[in-house]
């Protein structure tokens, strides 16, 4: 399946080709959960990457759904 | 939100060894200045005081020696400058200054709390806090100025009357030397306006800190005081009482800093403006004063747009703000020329000014921004005063140029100016409007309750009205410890970082570097420092105790000054109007936010 995902603050420097506007399209197997988005991109769970879809912090072991737009984060303590 | 290591929570009640530090702190001077008379007296620390530092002091000084239920800008209020316990060591990111007295917007305790330089100046000094009593003649104005040998004295200051904070550090920098720190007021100061700040002096000398909240310029105002001025050469910093311990504590700990993904990494690059992704993400970001969760275009204000035009134009991010700063989480804003427009332009304020009144432009936000620490505001306060003005007809969203009026008409001090300028609940009453997003009078941040129900507690029962810095707990939602949009959870998450966020104030560590503290060894490190500098061997729950001792000092002051539970309340429209997109009320109950403070 194909998931949408948009990379902030410093997350996008892991990718040279990432484009803001048009995000990172990434085909990953039917049932994978957050967890595995998140050691295909290679990025720790621990101290921690942020997966939010529309509005909601996505828990590790949620299944992912095909043509998803996820926003991925560092985790953030406040301004 | 503050994480401490677990090991910092342990029960027990071992407190600081008050025996050897009243040695050591005896040495401290203790300042204090009566504006009635223009007398300076200095004095040995008094024994209720001894090791206490920032917040912790200022809240200790004011519940000892403020009647409560003064008037805060009559003559029986005191204001008070504190650095930090570790402010002028040379532990990373301590150089930060509590100033405390009576709050005119709020009415209850209030410390506000700034970066900058001078509380690094002030420690190198040896100085514990400097007490500014009684006021000075209507009409008089004074300089308070601290030499490089922490010699205090009093300069009569009219020339200065009515200027705007950028001019007057130009002149008292040429006036007392370029290595000077200041803290100042404005005219919202001068004018009594209960959206005053206290500007701060930054390392290039630009007065862009802020002590910003609960109209302490306007008590600063009232006793006729423009201005602090502290040389940054002094050398007689209190001394430490395990020098080498404390250097290689200190040392692990900035390594520790600098490890932290967000300290470390996000911060130097995006600033605190990087939020502005997340918190829309999250659907928690007060738009159209508060009808909003979401602000449509909120890209145009993101923090990645802000470095991306940043870097275009030279200035840019990674900017250092404070002494012995190593997190660079400051900027600086040029126009399209290439012209400064504005230091330290950070999140809460993008918020205010753009979320809040739809206005998505930074280099009008930019410039709303400089505005304010020219006149001395508040920026949330006064961004907010705005959004309430537009809400309620005044003015029209997303009119930039109108708001850019708004502000001059605050700075020439006209009818209206002074309504704006003393916040939302002035401009709500003004215009008989309800939606007032503010609690005790006091603006919230840039986190809707609703979507984000523990930053609702502690804008609620903090003693200092509504304010993220008393406990935010984005945190625990991005480390998904936390459910935002449930009640379950969330007074135990505001309690634990109202009082994390106490001890950091009272120890002067910038609270973006605190982050650090999740790491254990980070953790110990700076328990070993405190430890090192005190001369005592701390245990694990010294800290928080410290934060607990603070918070019961606050609350014992607001009571005494007429506040109950019934006042750590939300503005009623967080219970009745759902935000979108989540479309969640506030919804954890009196009775749980009543044990907040139930240590």
């Amino acid at each position: 399946m194909k998931i949408t995902v948009k990379l902030f603050g410093e997350l996008k420097r892991r990718f040279p080709e990432y484009h803001p506007d048009q995000g990172l399209d990434v085909e990953i197997p039917e049932g994978s959960k957050v967890a595995d988005l998140l050691a295909l991109l290679g990025i720790p769970t621990s101290p921690g990457a942020t997966v939010i879809m529309e509005g909601r912090v996505l828990p590790l072991e949620e299944k992912l759904i095909n043509g998803s737009l996820i926003n991925l984060f560092h985790v953030m303590y406040g301004g | 939100m503050l994480r401490f290591p677990a090991v910092l929570y342990i029960a027990g009640s071992q407190d600081l060894n008050k025996k050897q530090s009243q040695e050591k702190e005896k040495k401290m001077k203790f300042i204090r200045v009566d504006m009635s008379r223009q007398s300076i007296r200095f004095e040995d620390v008094p024994n209720p005081y001894l090791g206490l530092g920032g917040r912790g002091l200022t809240s200790t000084i004011i519940n000892t020696e403020v009647p409560p239920k003064c008037d805060p800008l009559g003559p029986e209020n005191k204001l008070i400058f504190a650095p930090g316990l570790l402010s002028g060591t040379n532990l990373v990111n301590t150089s930060r200054i509590s100033v405390g007295a009576k709050s005119p917007l709020t009415g209850t305790i209030k410390e506000s709390n700034a970066g900058g330089t001078i509380a690094a100046a002030l420690g190198h000094l040896g100085i514990t806090a400097i007490v500014i009593e009684g006021q000075a003649a209507k009409g008089e104005m004074f300089i308070l100025r601290i030499d490089e040998k922490g010699e205090a004295s009093l300069i009569p200051a009219k020339e200065f009357k009515g200027m705007r904070t950028y001019s007057l550090v130009d002149k008292l920098l040429k006036a007392y030397g370029e290595k000077t720190s200041v803290m100042c007021i404005g005219p919202a100061g001068e004018y009594l306006m209960k959206s005053a700040s206290i500007q701060s002096s930054d390392v290039d000398d630009h007065p862009c800190r802020a002590a910003a909240r609960g109209g302490l310029g306007a008590v600063m105002g009232v006793k006729g005081l423009k201005a602090l001025v502290v040389d940054r050469r002094g050398k007689s910093p209190d001394a430490i009482a395990d020098p080498e311990a404390f250097k290689e504590a200190a040392k692990i700990f900035a390594q520790k800093v600098k490890e932290n993904p967000f300290s470390g990494q996000f911060l130097p690059n995006l600033g605190t403006a990087g939020l502005v992704a997340a918190v829309n993400s999250m659907g928690a970001f007060p738009s159209y004063n508060a009808t909003k969760g979401v602000l449509p275009g909120w890209e145009n204000i993101s923090g990645e747009n802000l470095t991306k035009i940043m870097k275009e134009r030279g200035g840019g991010p990674g900017h250092m703000g404070c002494s012995q700063c190593i997190i660079h989480c400051s900027n600086v804003f040029m126009d399209k020329q290439g012209k400064y427009v504005t230091s330290s332009l950070e999140y809460e304020t993008i918020w205010a000014f753009g979320g809040m009144t739809g206005i998505k432009d930074l280099d009008t936000i930019a410039r709303l921004d400089f505005l304010c620490d020219d006149i001395g505001l508040d920026t949330m306060n006064t961004g907010v005063a705005l959004a309430v003005a537009m809400d309620a007809g005044y003015k029209k969203f997303e009119d930039g140029q109108a708001a850019i009026e708004m502000l001059e008409e605050i700075g020439r001090g006209t009818e209206m100016g002074k309504v704006l300028g003393d916040g939302p609940a002035a401009v709500g009453s003004r215009f008989n409007h309800l939606r007032i997003p503010a609690v005790k009078n006091q603006s919230i941040a840039a986190y809707d309750p609703r979507a984000m129900q523990g930053n609702g507690v502690t804008y609620a029962t903090s003693p200092m009205g509504a304010d993220h810095t008393a406990g935010n707990v984005i945190g625990q939602y991005m480390a998904r410890k936390l459910d935002p949009l449930k009640p379950e959870g969330q007074v135990k998450a505001s309690r634990n970082s109202q009082i994390a966020m106490a001890a950091m104030d009272s120890i002067g560590l910038c609270i973006l570097a605190a982050v650090a503290l999740e790491a254990p060894e980070a953790g110990a490190a700076f328990l070993k420092a405190l430890s090192a500098k005190l001369g005592t061997p701390l245990g694990p729950d010294a800290i928080p105790q410290l934060g607990i001792r603070t918070l019961q000092a606050e609350r014992e002051f607001n009571r005494k000054a007429g506040f109950t539970n019934k006042d750590d309340r939300l503005p009623e429209f967080f219970y009745k109007e759902a935000l979108p997109p989540h479309n969640t009320v506030f919804t954890v109950t009196d009775a749980e936010m009543d044990t907040t403070f139930s240590f």
